[in-house]
């Protein structure tokens, strides 16, 4: 378990002593803690894979399409050839402009 | 980055890393942000064909346009490179009939802290 010092803004620091007050020993860490679980899995959520499939195959995935573009040259598969997806789906309808 | 006749620009660069092709070839162009588009970037036509997003497999879907209409889209996977910022987003990049300019949209700015000032009528971008 690590230690670290960190300044918050008074209006946060008030807020976080109010919500773990009757917490007990340890209720202040506990907070920060699952805050910034809640922040990386945010963040996590926000990357995505991208995969190249041949013939209804997988044949390529990676974290960007750069990446992805490697892998294929090495495997000798011409990027034309395939089909890329993203773990984003692309939504099949989108707003172009707000009403 | 700036903000011209009240319409947010950035430069960027659009890049088909599985094609290793670029729009522009050097340089960058200006790209207008857009939060009322869902989507992820928008070109017109003739970029897409220049960045030969055209040569990939495309995926179709539809865009529902503030007149309710619904217009035919097509895109790729592609890149869009932030040069202020030396950052970059991979994303799904289309086109459709009747796109003008290159447009960014809120699946773009997902990941940025996006100030636009009109005081001063510019632009700043930084990442979460």
């Amino acid at each position: 378990m690590g230690t670290i010092t960190i300044s918050l803004n008074d209006e946060v620091e008030k807020k976080l002593r109010e919500h773990v007050r009757n917490g007990g020993k340890g209720a202040l860490s506990k907070v920060i803690e699952q805050a910034l679980r809640l922040y990386f899995s945010k963040i996590e959520e926000r990357k995505a894979v991208f995969r190249a499939f041949k013939d209804n195959e997988q044949v390529a995935e990676a974290e960007n399409l750069e990446e992805l573009a490697k892998i294929l040259r090495a495997k000798g598969i011409d990027p034309r050839e395939v089909t890329i997806l993203s773990s984003k789906p692309v939504k099949p309808v989108v707003m172009r402009g707000w009403r | 980055m700036e903000i011209i006749d009240g319409v947010p620009l950035i430069e960027i660069r659009i890049e088909n890393p599985l094609l290793s092709s670029a729009f522009p070839e050097s340089g960058s162009v200006l790209a207008l942000i857009d939060t009322g588009f869902e989507g992820f970037a928008i070109v017109p036509l003739e970029v897409f064909r220049n960045a030969r997003f055209d040569e990939l497999k495309l995926i179709e879907r539809n865009l529902l346009m503030p007149d309710r209409r619904v217009v035919k889209s097509a895109g790729a996977f592609g890149r869009i490179v932030m040069t202020s910022l030396n950052t970059y987003r991979d994303g799904f990049i289309e086109t459709s009939e009747n796109v003008e300019e290159v447009v960014l949209g809120a699946e773009f700015l997902r990941g940025f802290r996006i100030t636009l000032d009109y005081c001063t009528a510019s632009i700043s971008i930084e990442q979460c």
